[in-house]
Protein backbone atom coordinates (compact mmCIF):
# COMPACT_ATOMS: atom_id res chain seq x y z
CA UNK A 1 0.00 0.00 0.00
CA UNK A 2 1.30 3.42 -0.94
CA UNK A 3 0.79 5.88 1.91
CA UNK A 4 -0.81 9.12 0.90
CA UNK A 5 -3.41 11.54 2.12
CA UNK A 6 -5.79 11.67 -0.83
CA UNK A 7 -7.68 8.43 -1.28
CA UNK A 8 -8.43 6.93 -4.69
CA UNK A 9 -10.89 4.23 -5.72
CA UNK A 10 -7.91 1.84 -5.82
CA UNK A 11 -7.25 2.63 -2.18
CA UNK A 12 -10.88 1.88 -1.34
CA UNK A 13 -10.51 -1.46 -3.09
CA UNK A 14 -7.39 -2.16 -1.03
CA UNK A 15 -8.86 -1.14 2.33
CA UNK A 16 -12.08 -3.10 1.86
CA UNK A 17 -10.21 -6.23 0.78
CA UNK A 18 -7.57 -5.92 3.46
CA UNK A 19 -9.58 -4.91 6.51
CA UNK A 20 -13.27 -5.90 6.15
CA UNK A 21 -12.81 -9.24 7.89
CA UNK A 22 -10.73 -7.77 10.70
CA UNK A 23 -13.27 -5.00 11.37
CA UNK A 24 -16.07 -7.57 11.29
CA UNK A 25 -14.21 -9.71 13.83
CA UNK A 26 -13.70 -6.80 16.19
CA UNK A 27 -17.25 -5.53 15.76
CA UNK A 28 -18.80 -8.93 16.42
CA UNK A 29 -17.25 -8.74 19.92
CA UNK A 30 -19.29 -5.64 20.70
CA UNK A 31 -22.60 -5.56 18.89
CA UNK A 32 -25.59 -7.83 19.13
CA UNK A 33 -25.73 -9.37 15.69
CA UNK A 34 -24.06 -9.69 12.32
CA UNK A 35 -26.10 -6.94 10.67
CA UNK A 36 -24.92 -4.45 13.25
CA UNK A 37 -21.35 -5.64 12.78
CA UNK A 38 -21.65 -5.00 9.05
CA UNK A 39 -22.93 -1.52 9.78
CA UNK A 40 -19.75 -0.95 11.77
CA UNK A 41 -17.60 -2.20 8.86
CA UNK A 42 -19.12 0.36 6.53
CA UNK A 43 -19.00 3.13 9.13
CA UNK A 44 -15.25 2.58 9.61
CA UNK A 45 -14.61 2.99 5.88
CA UNK A 46 -16.78 6.09 5.77
CA UNK A 47 -14.70 7.50 8.60
CA UNK A 48 -11.59 6.67 6.58
CA UNK A 49 -12.88 8.68 3.62
CA UNK A 50 -13.91 11.52 5.88
CA UNK A 51 -10.56 11.75 7.66
CA UNK A 52 -8.16 10.62 4.90
CA UNK A 53 -5.44 10.04 7.51
CA UNK A 54 -1.81 10.23 6.48
CA UNK A 55 -0.61 6.79 7.51
CA UNK A 56 3.08 6.45 8.23
CA UNK A 57 3.24 2.72 7.72
CA UNK A 58 1.19 -0.44 7.67
CA UNK A 59 1.22 -0.71 11.46
CA UNK A 60 -0.07 2.81 11.89
CA UNK A 61 -2.77 2.14 9.33
CA UNK A 62 -3.92 -1.02 11.07
CA UNK A 63 -3.80 0.60 14.52
CA UNK A 64 -5.92 3.51 13.27
CA UNK A 65 -8.54 1.16 11.83
CA UNK A 66 -8.69 -0.94 15.01
CA UNK A 67 -9.01 2.16 17.13
CA UNK A 68 -11.76 3.66 14.99
CA UNK A 69 -13.63 0.34 14.94
CA UNK A 70 -13.58 0.09 18.73
CA UNK A 71 -14.72 3.70 19.10
CA UNK A 72 -17.54 3.25 16.63
CA UNK A 73 -18.66 0.10 18.42
CA UNK A 74 -18.79 2.06 21.67
CA UNK A 75 -20.80 4.82 20.01
CA UNK A 76 -23.09 2.54 18.04
CA UNK A 77 -26.02 2.50 20.41
CA UNK A 78 -25.54 5.99 21.73
CA UNK A 79 -25.33 8.17 18.67
CA UNK A 80 -28.33 9.31 16.72
CA UNK A 81 -26.06 10.40 13.85
CA UNK A 82 -25.44 6.87 12.73
CA UNK A 83 -27.31 6.12 9.55
CA UNK A 84 -27.28 2.64 8.23
CA UNK A 85 -26.33 2.98 4.63
CA UNK A 86 -27.32 -0.39 3.28
CA UNK A 87 -29.37 -3.26 4.68
CA UNK A 88 -27.41 -6.44 4.18
CA UNK A 89 -29.28 -9.01 6.22
CA UNK A 90 -28.36 -11.96 4.08
CA UNK A 91 -24.83 -11.16 3.07
CA UNK A 92 -22.83 -12.57 5.96
CA UNK A 93 -21.19 -15.90 5.39
CA UNK A 94 -21.41 -17.06 9.01
CA UNK A 95 -23.67 -16.28 11.90
CA UNK A 96 -22.82 -16.71 15.56
CA UNK A 97 -25.99 -15.43 17.01
CA UNK A 98 -27.50 -17.47 19.84
CA UNK A 99 -24.88 -20.16 19.58
CA UNK A 100 -23.41 -20.98 22.97
CA UNK A 101 -21.06 -23.66 21.70
CA UNK A 102 -18.41 -21.27 20.51
CA UNK A 103 -15.58 -19.76 22.53
CA UNK A 104 -16.22 -16.30 21.10
CA UNK A 105 -19.48 -16.04 23.03
CA UNK A 106 -17.55 -16.41 26.30
CA UNK A 107 -15.13 -13.65 25.31
CA UNK A 108 -18.12 -11.46 24.42
CA UNK A 109 -19.25 -11.70 28.04
CA UNK A 110 -16.07 -10.06 29.34
CA UNK A 111 -15.88 -6.33 30.19
CA UNK A 112 -15.04 -4.20 27.11
CA UNK A 113 -11.37 -3.53 27.84
CA UNK A 114 -10.65 -7.16 28.65
CA UNK A 115 -12.48 -8.23 25.49
CA UNK A 116 -10.50 -5.84 23.31
CA UNK A 117 -7.19 -6.77 24.92
CA UNK A 118 -7.85 -10.51 24.56
CA UNK A 119 -8.75 -10.15 20.88
CA UNK A 120 -5.78 -7.92 20.01
CA UNK A 121 -3.31 -10.06 21.93
CA UNK A 122 -4.43 -13.54 20.94
CA UNK A 123 -5.84 -13.02 17.49
CA UNK A 124 -4.00 -10.01 16.06
CA UNK A 125 -0.88 -11.03 18.02
CA UNK A 126 -0.05 -7.46 18.95
CA UNK A 127 2.38 -6.74 21.77
CA UNK A 128 1.20 -5.30 25.07
CA UNK A 129 2.81 -1.98 24.10
CA UNK A 130 1.00 -1.87 20.77
CA UNK A 131 -2.31 -2.69 22.44
CA UNK A 132 -1.62 0.06 24.96
CA UNK A 133 -1.13 2.56 22.13
CA UNK A 134 -4.35 1.53 20.43
CA UNK A 135 -6.46 1.47 23.58
CA UNK A 136 -4.71 4.53 25.08
CA UNK A 137 -3.57 2.67 28.15
CA UNK A 138 -0.28 1.89 29.80
CA UNK A 139 1.37 -1.47 29.34
CA UNK A 140 0.68 -2.67 32.83
CA UNK A 141 -2.98 -1.74 32.51
CA UNK A 142 -3.16 -3.91 29.39
CA UNK A 143 -1.35 -6.69 31.28
CA UNK A 144 -3.96 -6.42 33.98
CA UNK A 145 -6.84 -6.59 31.46
CA UNK A 146 -5.31 -9.69 29.90
CA UNK A 147 -4.74 -11.29 33.27
CA UNK A 148 -8.26 -10.55 34.48
CA UNK A 149 -9.74 -11.53 31.13
CA UNK A 150 -8.08 -14.93 31.26
CA UNK A 151 -9.19 -15.46 34.85
CA UNK A 152 -12.75 -14.40 34.05
CA UNK A 153 -12.83 -16.73 31.06
CA UNK A 154 -11.73 -19.61 33.26
CA UNK A 155 -14.51 -18.75 35.72
CA UNK A 156 -17.11 -18.46 32.97
CA UNK A 157 -16.11 -21.76 31.38
CA UNK A 158 -16.03 -23.50 34.75
CA UNK A 159 -19.43 -22.05 35.67
CA UNK A 160 -21.00 -23.36 32.48
CA UNK A 161 -19.42 -26.78 32.90
CA UNK A 162 -20.60 -26.97 36.52
CA UNK A 163 -24.05 -25.95 35.39
CA UNK A 164 -24.13 -28.77 32.88
CA UNK B 1 -7.67 -19.80 23.07
CA UNK B 2 -7.18 -22.03 20.03
CA UNK B 3 -10.91 -22.60 19.84
CA UNK B 4 -11.48 -18.85 20.10
CA UNK B 5 -8.99 -18.19 17.28
CA UNK B 6 -10.62 -20.86 15.17
CA UNK B 7 -14.04 -19.28 15.72
CA UNK B 8 -12.68 -15.93 14.62
CA UNK B 9 -10.95 -17.38 11.54
CA UNK B 10 -14.33 -18.39 10.22
CA UNK B 11 -15.78 -14.88 10.49
CA UNK B 12 -15.65 -13.31 7.07
CA UNK B 13 -17.80 -10.86 5.21
CA UNK B 14 -19.25 -12.11 1.96
CA UNK B 15 -17.95 -11.06 -1.46
CA UNK B 16 -21.35 -9.51 -2.15
CA UNK B 17 -21.05 -7.31 0.91
CA UNK B 18 -17.54 -6.25 -0.09
CA UNK B 19 -18.61 -5.29 -3.60
CA UNK B 20 -21.64 -3.33 -2.39
CA UNK B 21 -19.51 -1.56 0.19
CA UNK B 22 -16.86 -0.66 -2.38
CA UNK B 23 -19.49 0.77 -4.74
CA UNK B 24 -21.04 2.92 -1.99
CA UNK B 25 -17.67 4.11 -0.76
CA UNK B 26 -16.39 5.01 -4.21
CA UNK B 27 -19.54 7.08 -4.79
CA UNK B 28 -18.94 8.84 -1.46
CA UNK B 29 -15.29 9.37 -2.29
CA UNK B 30 -16.07 10.88 -5.69
CA UNK B 31 -18.54 13.25 -4.12
CA UNK B 32 -15.99 14.24 -1.47
CA UNK B 33 -13.21 14.72 -4.00
CA UNK B 34 -15.36 16.96 -6.18
CA UNK B 35 -16.15 19.14 -3.13
CA UNK B 36 -12.44 19.25 -2.25
CA UNK B 37 -11.53 20.35 -5.79
CA UNK B 38 -13.99 23.25 -5.54
CA UNK B 39 -12.53 24.22 -2.14
CA UNK B 40 -8.98 24.03 -3.48
CA UNK B 41 -9.83 26.28 -6.41
CA UNK B 42 -11.25 28.86 -4.03
CA UNK B 43 -8.20 28.56 -1.72
CA UNK B 44 -5.86 28.84 -4.70
CA UNK B 45 -7.29 32.21 -5.73
CA UNK B 46 -6.97 33.40 -2.13
CA UNK B 47 -3.37 32.15 -2.04
CA UNK B 48 -2.48 34.02 -5.25
CA UNK B 49 -3.87 37.25 -3.79
CA UNK B 50 -1.93 36.66 -0.56
CA UNK B 51 1.28 35.88 -2.48
CA UNK B 52 1.06 39.16 -4.39
CA UNK B 53 0.72 41.03 -1.10
CA UNK B 54 3.65 39.13 0.43
CA UNK B 55 5.91 39.90 -2.54
CA UNK B 56 4.93 43.53 -2.19
CA UNK B 57 5.87 43.83 1.49
CA UNK B 58 8.50 41.04 1.55
CA UNK B 59 11.51 43.28 0.91
CA UNK B 60 11.11 45.03 4.25
CA UNK B 61 10.86 41.70 6.12
CA UNK B 62 14.03 40.32 4.49
CA UNK B 63 16.03 43.43 5.35
CA UNK B 64 14.91 43.32 9.00
CA UNK B 65 15.68 39.61 9.30
CA UNK B 66 19.16 40.04 7.81
CA UNK B 67 19.79 42.81 10.30
CA UNK B 68 18.99 40.62 13.29
CA UNK B 69 21.02 37.73 11.94
CA UNK B 70 24.07 40.00 11.79
CA UNK B 71 23.59 40.98 15.45
CA UNK B 72 23.32 37.33 16.48
CA UNK B 73 26.46 36.37 14.58
CA UNK B 74 28.43 39.19 16.20
CA UNK B 75 27.31 38.15 19.69
CA UNK B 76 28.15 34.53 19.08
CA UNK B 77 31.69 35.48 18.07
CA UNK B 78 32.15 37.43 21.28
CA UNK B 79 31.86 34.35 23.48
CA UNK B 80 32.19 30.70 22.76
CA UNK B 81 30.34 29.90 25.99
CA UNK B 82 27.04 30.87 24.48
CA UNK B 83 27.23 27.96 22.09
CA UNK B 84 25.42 24.87 23.19
CA UNK B 85 24.05 21.73 21.67
CA UNK B 86 27.10 20.53 19.79
CA UNK B 87 25.65 18.01 17.42
CA UNK B 88 26.18 14.54 18.81
CA UNK B 89 26.98 15.52 22.39
CA UNK B 90 25.08 16.76 25.40
CA UNK B 91 26.00 19.87 27.33
CA UNK B 92 24.32 20.12 30.70
CA UNK B 93 26.33 23.08 31.95
CA UNK B 94 23.85 25.16 33.95
CA UNK B 95 26.48 27.78 34.85
CA UNK B 96 27.22 28.77 31.29
CA UNK B 97 23.50 29.13 30.75
CA UNK B 98 23.27 31.43 33.73
CA UNK B 99 25.96 33.65 32.20
CA UNK B 100 24.04 33.58 29.03
CA UNK B 101 20.89 34.94 30.56
CA UNK B 102 22.78 37.88 32.04
CA UNK B 103 24.91 38.56 28.97
CA UNK B 104 22.87 40.80 26.70
CA UNK B 105 23.88 44.47 27.02
CA UNK B 106 21.60 45.90 24.40
CA UNK B 107 18.34 44.07 25.02
CA UNK B 108 16.33 47.13 24.08
CA UNK B 109 17.62 47.05 20.52
CA UNK B 110 17.66 43.27 20.03
CA UNK B 111 14.97 40.61 20.30
CA UNK B 112 14.56 39.01 23.75
CA UNK B 113 17.12 36.25 23.31
CA UNK B 114 17.41 33.97 26.32
CA UNK B 115 19.74 31.47 24.81
CA UNK B 116 21.71 31.32 21.61
CA UNK B 117 22.22 27.80 20.34
CA UNK B 118 24.48 26.78 17.53
CA UNK B 119 22.98 27.76 14.24
CA UNK B 120 23.35 24.24 12.90
CA UNK B 121 20.82 22.74 15.32
CA UNK B 122 18.57 20.69 13.07
CA UNK B 123 14.97 21.82 12.59
CA UNK B 124 12.73 19.23 14.22
CA UNK B 125 9.91 17.61 12.35
CA UNK B 126 7.20 16.04 14.52
CA UNK B 127 4.11 14.18 13.46
CA UNK B 128 1.59 15.43 15.97
CA UNK B 129 -0.91 12.86 14.74
CA UNK B 130 1.00 9.84 15.93
CA UNK B 131 0.06 7.64 18.90
CA UNK B 132 0.30 9.63 22.06
CA UNK B 133 3.35 8.29 23.96
CA UNK B 134 2.61 10.80 26.67
CA UNK B 135 0.18 9.00 28.92
CA UNK B 136 -3.56 8.64 29.05
CA UNK B 137 -5.85 10.90 27.08
CA UNK B 138 -8.09 11.47 30.08
CA UNK B 139 -7.32 10.86 33.76
CA UNK B 140 -9.98 10.65 36.41
CA UNK B 141 -9.64 11.87 40.00
CA UNK B 142 -11.66 13.68 42.65
CA UNK B 143 -9.09 16.49 42.70
CA UNK B 144 -6.00 17.39 40.73
CA UNK B 145 -3.76 16.86 43.78
CA UNK B 146 -4.51 13.14 43.57
CA UNK B 147 -2.66 13.07 40.26
CA UNK B 148 0.62 14.25 41.79
CA UNK B 149 3.38 12.02 40.51
CA UNK B 150 7.12 11.57 40.76
CA UNK B 151 8.08 13.82 37.83
CA UNK B 152 11.32 15.53 38.93
CA UNK B 153 10.37 18.63 36.88
CA UNK B 154 8.24 20.92 39.01
CA UNK B 155 6.45 24.09 38.02
CA UNK B 156 9.13 26.17 39.75
CA UNK B 157 12.04 24.23 38.20
CA UNK B 158 14.57 26.44 36.47
CA UNK B 159 15.63 24.77 33.29
CA UNK B 160 15.76 26.40 29.89
CA UNK B 161 17.41 23.94 27.58
CA UNK B 162 17.14 20.19 27.17
CA UNK B 163 18.60 17.62 24.81
CA UNK B 164 16.61 16.25 21.90
CA UNK B 165 17.37 12.71 20.74
CA UNK B 166 17.06 10.91 17.47
CA UNK B 167 14.70 7.96 17.90
CA UNK B 168 16.98 5.19 16.72
CA UNK B 169 14.31 2.62 17.44
CA UNK B 170 11.70 4.31 15.24
CA UNK B 171 9.27 1.82 13.79
CA UNK B 172 9.75 1.23 10.09
CA UNK B 173 7.11 0.61 7.44
CA UNK B 174 6.87 -3.02 8.42
CA UNK B 175 6.17 -1.96 11.99
CA UNK B 176 9.54 -3.16 13.26
CA UNK B 177 12.13 -1.04 15.03
CA UNK B 178 15.10 -0.06 12.90
CA UNK B 179 18.72 0.46 13.86
CA UNK B 180 18.22 -0.79 17.36
CA UNK B 181 20.32 -3.22 19.35
CA UNK B 182 21.49 -6.40 17.70
CA UNK B 183 20.43 -9.91 18.66
CA UNK B 184 23.83 -10.35 20.29
CA UNK B 185 23.35 -7.26 22.44
CA UNK B 186 19.83 -8.41 23.33
CA UNK B 187 21.26 -11.74 24.43
CA UNK B 188 23.88 -9.93 26.51
CA UNK B 189 21.13 -7.96 28.25
CA UNK B 190 19.22 -11.19 28.91
CA UNK B 191 22.32 -12.78 30.42
CA UNK B 192 23.19 -9.69 32.49
CA UNK B 193 19.62 -9.54 33.80
CA UNK B 194 19.60 -13.23 34.70
CA UNK B 195 22.93 -12.81 36.48
CA UNK B 196 21.76 -9.71 38.37
CA UNK B 197 18.64 -11.51 39.62
CA UNK B 198 20.46 -14.77 40.28
CA UNK B 199 18.53 -16.85 37.72
CA UNK B 200 20.07 -19.55 35.57
CA UNK B 201 18.94 -19.75 31.95
CA UNK B 202 17.51 -23.09 30.76
CA UNK B 203 16.65 -22.18 27.17
CA UNK B 204 16.08 -19.34 24.71
CA UNK B 205 13.28 -18.45 22.32
CA UNK B 206 13.77 -15.84 19.61
CA UNK B 207 11.60 -13.91 17.21
CA UNK B 208 12.31 -10.85 15.09
CA UNK B 209 11.50 -8.45 17.92
CA UNK B 210 12.63 -10.11 21.12
CA UNK B 211 14.62 -12.80 22.89
CA UNK B 212 13.04 -14.74 25.72
CA UNK B 213 15.10 -16.72 28.21
CA UNK B 214 13.38 -19.38 30.28
CA UNK B 215 14.79 -19.64 33.78
CA UNK B 216 12.63 -22.20 35.57
CA UNK B 217 9.55 -20.36 36.81
CA UNK B 218 10.83 -17.05 35.45
CA UNK B 219 10.96 -15.68 31.91
CA UNK B 220 13.20 -12.81 30.86
CA UNK B 221 12.15 -11.07 27.66
CA UNK B 222 14.36 -8.40 26.04
CA UNK B 223 12.90 -6.35 23.20
CA UNK B 224 14.82 -4.86 20.30
CA UNK B 225 14.44 -1.44 21.94
CA UNK B 226 16.30 -2.74 25.00
CA UNK B 227 13.22 -2.98 27.23
CA UNK B 228 13.20 -5.88 29.67
CA UNK B 229 10.31 -7.86 31.14
CA UNK B 230 10.89 -10.34 33.95
CA UNK B 231 7.77 -12.47 34.34
CA UNK B 232 7.23 -14.61 37.42
CA UNK B 233 5.19 -17.58 36.28
CA UNK B 234 4.65 -18.40 39.93
CA UNK B 235 3.70 -15.01 41.42
CA UNK B 236 5.98 -13.67 44.14
CA UNK B 237 4.18 -13.31 47.46
CA UNK B 238 4.83 -10.17 49.49
CA UNK B 239 4.81 -10.02 53.32
CA UNK B 240 1.29 -9.71 54.74
CA UNK B 241 1.93 -6.18 56.02
CA UNK B 242 2.72 -4.92 52.51
CA UNK B 243 -0.41 -3.89 50.62
CA UNK B 244 0.11 -4.16 46.88
CA UNK B 245 -2.24 -4.66 43.92
CA UNK B 246 -5.23 -3.18 42.15
CA UNK B 247 -8.52 -1.66 43.11
CA UNK B 248 -9.40 -0.83 46.65
CA UNK B 249 -6.86 -3.23 48.19
CA UNK B 250 -4.44 -0.31 48.32
CA UNK B 251 -6.14 2.37 50.36
CA UNK B 252 -3.87 5.35 49.89
CA UNK B 253 -0.65 6.75 48.46
CA UNK B 254 1.27 5.73 51.57
CA UNK B 255 0.36 2.05 51.05
CA UNK B 256 1.46 2.27 47.40
CA UNK B 257 4.74 3.95 48.30
CA UNK B 258 5.44 1.43 51.06
CA UNK B 259 4.91 -1.44 48.62
CA UNK B 260 7.13 0.17 45.97
CA UNK B 261 9.85 0.91 48.51
CA UNK B 262 9.71 -2.68 49.69
CA UNK B 263 10.11 -4.00 46.12
CA UNK B 264 12.83 -1.47 45.28
CA UNK B 265 14.79 -2.63 48.33
CA UNK B 266 14.17 -6.29 47.58
CA UNK B 267 15.55 -5.93 44.06
CA UNK B 268 17.89 -2.98 44.67
CA UNK B 269 21.07 -4.83 43.73
CA UNK B 270 19.58 -6.19 40.54
CA UNK B 271 18.03 -2.90 39.48
CA UNK B 272 21.29 -1.10 40.16
CA UNK B 273 19.98 2.45 40.78
CA UNK B 274 22.17 4.53 43.10
CA UNK B 275 19.29 6.57 44.48
CA UNK B 276 15.99 5.04 43.40
CA UNK B 277 13.17 7.60 43.28
CA UNK B 278 9.73 6.09 43.89
CA UNK B 279 6.84 7.15 41.67
CA UNK B 280 3.35 5.82 42.40
CA UNK B 281 1.16 8.64 41.17
CA UNK B 282 0.66 7.65 37.56
CA UNK B 283 -2.57 5.83 38.11
CA UNK B 284 -5.99 7.38 38.32
CA UNK B 285 -9.53 6.20 39.10
CA UNK B 286 -11.71 3.83 37.16
CA UNK B 287 -15.22 5.07 36.50
CA UNK B 288 -16.48 2.76 39.27
CA UNK B 289 -14.44 4.76 41.78
CA UNK B 290 -11.56 2.29 42.18
CA UNK B 291 -8.14 3.91 42.48
CA UNK B 292 -5.36 2.50 40.33
CA UNK B 293 -1.76 2.94 41.41
CA UNK B 294 1.43 2.43 39.42
CA UNK B 295 4.47 1.10 41.21
CA UNK B 296 7.43 2.70 39.44
CA UNK B 297 10.93 3.88 40.24
CA UNK B 298 13.74 5.62 38.38
CA UNK B 299 17.32 6.73 39.02
CA UNK B 300 17.17 9.83 41.21
CA UNK B 301 20.93 10.36 41.28
CA UNK B 302 22.38 13.33 39.38
CA UNK B 303 21.32 16.84 38.41
CA UNK B 304 17.82 17.84 37.35
CA UNK B 305 18.43 17.11 33.66
CA UNK B 306 19.74 13.63 34.46
CA UNK B 307 16.69 12.99 36.62
CA UNK B 308 14.33 14.21 33.89
CA UNK B 309 15.99 11.88 31.37
CA UNK B 310 15.89 8.94 33.79
CA UNK B 311 12.24 9.61 34.59
CA UNK B 312 11.25 9.70 30.93
CA UNK B 313 13.53 7.10 29.40
CA UNK B 314 14.45 4.48 31.97
CA UNK B 315 11.89 3.41 34.51
CA UNK B 316 11.28 0.22 36.40
CA UNK B 317 7.67 -0.86 37.02
CA UNK B 318 6.41 -3.56 39.37
CA UNK B 319 3.26 -5.25 38.11
CA UNK B 320 0.86 -6.95 40.57
CA UNK B 321 -1.82 -9.56 40.02
CA UNK B 322 -5.32 -9.31 41.49
CA UNK B 323 -4.22 -10.91 44.75
CA UNK B 324 -1.38 -8.55 45.64
CA UNK B 325 1.46 -10.72 44.36
CA UNK B 326 4.23 -9.57 42.04
CA UNK B 327 3.94 -11.04 38.55
CA UNK B 328 6.31 -8.88 36.53
CA UNK B 329 9.15 -6.38 36.70
CA UNK B 330 9.34 -4.24 33.59
CA UNK B 331 12.31 -2.04 32.70
CA UNK B 332 11.12 0.58 30.21
CA UNK B 333 14.01 1.68 28.12
CA UNK B 334 14.53 3.92 25.11
CA UNK B 335 17.78 4.32 23.26
CA UNK B 336 18.83 7.96 23.70
CA UNK B 337 22.44 7.54 22.67
CA UNK B 338 22.12 9.79 19.63
CA UNK B 339 21.78 13.41 20.74
CA UNK B 340 20.61 15.83 18.05
CA UNK B 341 21.44 18.86 20.13
CA UNK B 342 20.71 20.84 23.23
CA UNK B 343 17.64 22.90 22.40
CA UNK B 344 16.30 26.00 24.11
CA UNK B 345 12.89 25.44 25.62
CA UNK B 346 10.08 27.87 26.24
CA UNK B 347 8.69 28.67 29.68
CA UNK B 348 5.44 27.16 30.94
CA UNK B 349 3.85 30.61 30.54
CA UNK B 350 4.82 30.72 26.87
CA UNK B 351 3.51 27.18 26.48
CA UNK B 352 0.21 28.28 28.03
CA UNK B 353 -0.06 31.01 25.39
CA UNK B 354 0.40 28.40 22.67
CA UNK B 355 -2.23 26.20 24.30
CA UNK B 356 -4.74 29.04 24.52
CA UNK B 357 -3.91 29.97 20.91
CA UNK B 358 -4.81 26.46 19.73
CA UNK B 359 -1.26 25.16 19.15
CA UNK B 360 -1.77 21.87 20.94
CA UNK B 361 -2.32 18.22 20.25
CA UNK B 362 -4.57 15.91 22.23
CA UNK B 363 -6.47 12.66 22.13
CA UNK B 364 -9.43 14.25 23.94
CA UNK B 365 -12.45 14.62 21.71
CA UNK B 366 -13.16 18.06 23.15
CA UNK B 367 -11.97 21.48 22.06
CA UNK B 368 -9.73 23.09 24.69
CA UNK B 369 -12.24 24.68 27.10
CA UNK B 370 -10.04 27.62 28.18
CA UNK B 371 -7.21 28.68 30.48
CA UNK B 372 -9.41 28.61 33.59
CA UNK B 373 -9.72 24.85 33.25
CA UNK B 374 -5.95 24.19 33.22
CA UNK B 375 -5.25 22.57 36.59
CA UNK B 376 -1.67 21.33 36.26
CA UNK B 377 1.32 21.39 33.94
CA UNK B 378 4.28 19.04 33.61
CA UNK B 379 7.31 18.86 31.38
CA UNK B 380 7.74 15.44 29.81
CA UNK B 381 9.34 13.84 26.78
CA UNK B 382 7.25 12.28 24.07
CA UNK B 383 8.51 8.72 23.85
CA UNK B 384 6.24 7.59 21.01
CA UNK B 385 8.00 4.89 18.98
CA UNK B 386 6.71 6.25 15.67
CA UNK B 387 8.31 9.68 15.97
CA UNK B 388 11.65 10.62 14.43
CA UNK B 389 12.80 12.36 17.60
CA UNK B 390 12.29 12.33 21.35
CA UNK B 391 11.74 15.92 22.41
CA UNK B 392 10.25 17.65 25.45
CA UNK B 393 6.62 18.77 25.64
CA UNK B 394 4.52 20.62 28.17
CA UNK B 395 1.68 18.38 29.29
CA UNK B 396 -1.39 20.29 30.47
CA UNK B 397 -4.06 18.64 32.63
CA UNK B 398 -7.29 20.31 31.62
CA UNK B 399 -10.49 19.73 33.54
CA UNK B 400 -13.24 18.75 31.11
CA UNK B 401 -16.45 20.02 32.73
CA UNK B 402 -18.74 17.95 30.49
CA UNK B 403 -17.02 14.72 31.58
CA UNK B 404 -17.71 15.04 35.34
CA UNK B 405 -19.43 11.98 36.76
CA UNK B 406 -22.29 11.64 39.21
CA UNK B 407 -19.93 10.20 41.85
CA UNK B 408 -17.88 13.42 41.78
CA UNK B 409 -15.01 12.04 39.71
CA UNK B 410 -13.53 14.74 37.52
CA UNK B 411 -11.86 14.11 34.18
CA UNK B 412 -8.61 15.77 33.27
CA UNK B 413 -7.83 15.75 29.57
CA UNK B 414 -4.21 15.84 28.44
CA UNK B 415 -3.25 18.57 25.96
CA UNK B 416 0.38 18.84 24.89
CA UNK B 417 2.43 21.71 23.50
CA UNK B 418 6.02 21.36 22.18
CA UNK B 419 8.52 22.73 24.69
CA UNK B 420 11.26 23.38 22.12
CA UNK B 421 11.32 26.94 20.83
CA UNK B 422 9.17 27.38 17.75
CA UNK B 423 12.05 28.49 15.52
CA UNK B 424 13.49 24.98 15.75
CA UNK B 425 10.24 23.28 14.82
CA UNK B 426 9.14 22.68 11.27
CA UNK B 427 5.60 23.42 12.40
CA UNK B 428 3.47 23.78 15.50
CA UNK B 429 0.42 21.63 16.12
CA UNK B 430 -2.86 23.36 15.39
CA UNK B 431 -5.53 21.83 17.63
CA UNK B 432 -4.54 18.35 16.50
CA UNK B 433 -6.95 15.74 17.83
CA UNK B 434 -5.28 12.39 17.33
CA UNK B 435 -7.03 9.49 15.71
CA UNK B 436 -10.73 10.16 15.29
Amino acid sequence: MKYKTKLSSGDIEYFVEEYSDMIMRIAIHHVKNNTEAEDIVQAVFLKLIEKSPDFKNKNHEKAWIIRVTINLCKDYFKTPWYIKIVPMDDCLAYSFEDNEDIALNYVKRLPTNQRNAIYLYYYEELSVEEIGQILTAKGNTVMSWLHRGRNNLKTLLKGDMDHE
Amino acid sequence: MNKYKKDLESIKVSEEFKETTKRILIEKLNRKNSIDIKKNKRNKSLAITAAILIIFIGGTVVIKYTGNKFILAKEQNSSTKVEAGEKGETNFNEESQGELLERSDDEESTPPIEFIPREDLPILSINYNSGDGMGYAVLMAYSIEELDNGNPWKEDSSINHLPVFENIGKLNEGGNPTGTISKEEMKNIVEDTARAFGFSIDSYEENHRSIVAKCGEVEICVGSDGSIEISFLTPVKLPSNIIFGYGNRVKNREDAETATNYLVNKYKEAIGFKEPAVDVGHGDYRSNGERVWQYDCYEGDGDLTSEILAYNFKKVSFIPDDFGNLIMIRVHSKDISKVMGDYPIISKEEAMKLLVGGNYSTTVKEVFPGEDYVKKVELIYNTDSYNEVFMPFYKFYVEIPTFEQDNGLKSYGIYTVPAVKGKYLKELPTAVIKFN
